[in-house]
């Protein structure tokens, strides 16, 4: 942090990104760790024994089709929360609200990439076609889809460049907002206004540091200046997020990853939040340093020094970050995650349906 | 009709095929356009900044001609070259539009001037997309790494499974010596895959830049050319020992995930271990405490000088010179205090770089990766030189402009116009490395060739 900007929050060191072809993460062994290994355990549940003809045996000793589906949908619920559980117990040492937060989006998840996989395993002729199809769906879900979403969602809501960024910064701080008022007529307008204030006709016979006020008065534009530029700025990686989740009917894991970057406190929202908070308080020691300033530096100006007691009282950083509660639920990728839920267990019913028409007689 | 032309034949009328082709086609375009419009709008980018520091530079220019004939004053604390800045562009490799590589988050231009140096002076990376930044880019490394093997995986892995569940292993040993197809049946299959990949890769890198060095080109595609053989060499010699389709493929995607995702977790976790770097923020404190602590021997020094030579002391608030002097000695201070954590970091990052490359044959596709970002101009050692480059530069230009600022004088027009340019290393990948590591997945792919036995032919 400086004073006259607003820098942006830097980024993670580069190195710590060396050498990493795919994420590696806790989220990642569950965004696309799970789904492989229900695919892998699910996929021949149903189409293995139909294709070496064990289904109509199973009939023949009084076994419904339902409770078969039921006994190999139940384990592999079983076997997501073998997978989900340690991890969730983890992040409730840490947060149980957070904790709660990602076990319900894991576990929406799980019961999606189960009822996927059911279904295909139910509609496929043999356990190659099911595993086969539904690894391509895995790909396409977990691998493809969300470097592809991001990469278009980044083209149609584009960030300016940091050099375009900049400049505007700059033009805006010397021109304003509009473009129209120069730091030397708003200097002057000021003075003009402070002079009346005082009932005196010249800056010397303020009883106050004139260029205090107008330091501050200079931190209060470039605040409209900063607030004006990373608007537009955190506009566009809203609308990014927004493009991004858009793509979401080709992968619950574009909404998955929205939702558990939200409950793990890691994503945009709250490092806007930790953003804002940082700014304002940069904004309140610039206050509390130019009125100090403007109050004590008659006659000094810039020779002025102020003593150890003053440092003493200056407003302290003491950052609490968000709670779980604090920011907006990103309740469109909770909305889409549902839809997924709903989409997929209408497709099971289907399959299911089928699957009990061609083993009855 | 010919036998190569005949498997042609059949992977036309093989619809699974024709569509894995497609869609292998239609993302390789999309990977090279977004490598094409990465190195565009970064080079656009440069081009602005260039500009603007120009259109800056020759207003300053102006200033001192001004100054020179009397019509402007100089700064009163160091004079007039203290404000000037130095333009320092990294530049932007042909080649990294097929890997984006660091290029997304690391500072590629540099203002340098007297009060910041390489490190001081990056700003405004940071405002790239964080969702980009987590997601990764799209480019032909990515699809060409990661993609090919399970592109290479829906090709083969049910031939000849496909034809033994269908019944038609019969007919077809009637017809023809079995292994011999299904080795043309691979090898036109990898064939088909690598092709696209080769002309899109040319295509994109002549698209940025007709007058490429087709060299690095090759060197970054030929170890990917080995990757590919390697793979469809895993995927003969599991085939060939497998039963059924299903199986095979099982088998498959244990393997891509091993050697993509696992083997490269755990090899990351253990050298982070072995040899740990520090955190940028921790090299960053550990410079600020290294110049804290220089800036207050600096005063003591100062102190103990003028209390033992009061004769000699001098205002530094009234006398621009003193101040320029003393700011100059206090400059180098600083500058010498944050060389040891620097050097003490960079040794850090080469103990983990030689532990990487160590056990780099552990992990190909790592040593894929690094290989495809150093051959584009756009891996961690391409930043490095470029900083280093950028803080000599940095050396001379101080140099240049305090020459005149110690004598006393502002700087003049002919010297303004003497003060060094910033040329830009010509990032150059490791070939021997390249070759290193075709020649590794070649032999390890004609092995695995030469391993598939095709037993499952024979029942």
């Amino acid at each position: 942090m400086e004073a006259h900007y607003q820098n942006p929050a830097a980024l993670r060191p580069i190195e710590s990104a060396a050498g990493e072809v795919l994420p590696q993460s806790a989220a990642a062994l569950l965004q696309w760790g799970l789904p492989l290994l229900l695919i892998v355990a699910g996929a021949g549940l149903w189409a293995a024994e139909r294709e070496s003809q064990r289904l109509p045996l199973q009939w023949v000793q009084g076994a419904s089709a339902g409770a078969l589906l039921l006994g190999k949908a139940l384990m592999l619920v079983l076997l997501a929360v073998l997978l989900i559980l340690p991890l969730t117990l983890l992040a409730a040492m840490a947060d149980p609200a957070r904790a709660a937060w990602l076990a319900l989006t894991y576990g929406l998840y799980a019961l999606i990439w189960i009822a996927l996989t059911l279904t295909l395993s139910l509609l496929s002729r043999n356990a190659r076609t099911a595993l086969a199809g539904l690894l391509g769906l895995w790909l396409l879900a977990t691998i493809i889809g969300p470097r592809l979403a991001t990469n278009a969602a980044v083209q149609l809501a584009p960030l300016p460049s940091p050099e375009a960024f900049w400049a505007e910064v700059r033009v805006s701080q010397s021109q304003g907002i509009d473009g129209h008022s120069s730091g030397d007529q708003r200097r002057t307008e000021l003075l003009q206004r402070t002079l009346a204030e005082y009932g005196v006709s010249k800056e010397e016979d303020l009883p106050i540091s004139f260029a205090g006020i107008a330091m501050q008065a200079g931190e209060e534009h470039a605040n409209t200046v900063y607030d004006h530029h990373y608007g537009e700025y955190w506009v566009q990686i809203a609308a990014q997020d927004g493009w991004r989740l858009a793509w979401a009917p080709i992968s619950p894991l574009l909404a998955v990853d929205q939702l558990s970057q939200w409950a793990a406190g890691s994503d945009w929202r709250n490092h806007r939040h930790f953003t804002d908070r940082a700014e304002a308080h940069r904004r309140e020691l610039q206050r509390f340093l130019n009125a100090d300033f403007t109050e004590n530096a008659k006659g000094q100006d810039f020779a002025y020094q102020a003593e150890p007691a003053l440092w003493a009282k200056a407003p302290r950083w003491d950052y609490q970050p968000a709670a779980a509660g604090d920011l907006s639920r990103p309740g469109g990728a909770l909305a889409v995650l549902l839809g997924w839920l709903g989409a997929a267990a209408i497709m099971l019913g289907f399959a299911y349906q089928r699957a009990q028409h061609e083993v009855l007689p | 009709m010919s036998t190569w032309r005949q498997e042609w034949y059949l992977l036309i009328r093989d619809r699974g095929a024709v569509v894995v082709l497609l869609a292998w086609c239609l993302l390789l375009i999309y990977a090279g356009a977004i490598g094409f419009s990465s190195v565009q709008a970064l080079r656009a980018d440069q081009a602005q900044f260039v500009k603007s520091e120009s259109a800056r530079s020759e207003r300053g220019r102006g200033r001192i001609q001004a100054i020179e004939a009397g019509t402007a004053e100089a700064d009163p604390y160091v004079g007039f070259p203290s404000m000037q800045r130095s333009p320092v562009n990294m530049g932007i490799p042909t080649l990294a539009a097929l890997d984006v590589g660091i290029f997304d988050r690391s500072n590629t231009m540099l203002r340098i001037s007297l009060f910041s140096g390489p490190a001081q002076a990056g700003k405004g990376r940071e405002l790239q997309s964080p969702l980009l930044l987590t997601a990764g880019r799209f480019d032909l490394g990515f699809v060409a790494i990661v993609l090919l093997p399970l592109a290479l995986m829906a090709l083969l892995y049910a031939q000849p499974g496909a034809d033994r569940e269908a019944g038609r292993f019969p007919l077809l040993a009637a017809q023809r010596a079995l292994p011999e197809v299904y080795r043309r049946r691979h090898a036109l299959r990898l064939l088909a895959l690598l092709l696209p990949l080769i002309v899109v890769s040319a295509v994109t890198v002549a698209a940025v830049d007709g007058s490429t060095d087709w060299l690095s080109w090759l060197l970054w595609l030929l170890p990917l050319l080995a990757w590919a053989a390697l793979w469809s060499g895993a995927c003969a010699w599991l085939v060939s020992r497998t039963g059924s389709a299903g199986g095979a493929l099982a088998w498959l995607v244990a393997l891509w995930v091993a050697l993509l995702w696992v083997i490269p977790a755990v090899l990351d976790s253990a050298v982070e271990r072995i040899a740990p770097t520090p955190s940028a923020l921790a090299l960053l404190s550990s410079e600020r405490r290294a110049a804290q602590e220089a800036q207050v021997r600096r005063t003591e020094l100062f102190g103990n000088y003028v209390s033992d030579h009061p004769e000699l002391s001098i205002n530094t608030e009234a006398d621009a010179l003193a101040w320029t002097r003393s700011y100059y000695v206090q400059q180098r201070f600083i500058a010498d205090a944050m060389e040891q954590p620097r050097i003490a970091a960079a040794a850090q990052r080469q103990a983990q770089q030689r532990w990487r490359q160590r056990l780099s044959w552990l992990s190909p596709t790592q040593a894929l990766s690094a290989n495809s970002e150093g051959m584009a101009g756009s891996d961690q050692t391409a930043l490095d030189q470029f900083l280093q480059s950028a803080e000599a530069h940095k050396q001379r230009w101080d140099e240049a402009l305090f020459r005149s600022l110690l004598a006393g004088q502002g700087l003049s027009v002919a010297e303004f116009d003497r003060l060094p340019a910033y040329s830009a290393p010509d990032p150059k990948g490791d070939a021997m490395n390249a070759l290193g590591l075709l020649i590794q997945l070649s032999l390890l792919a004609g092995l695995l060739w030469y391993g598939a036995r095709w037993r499952v032919l024979a029942g």
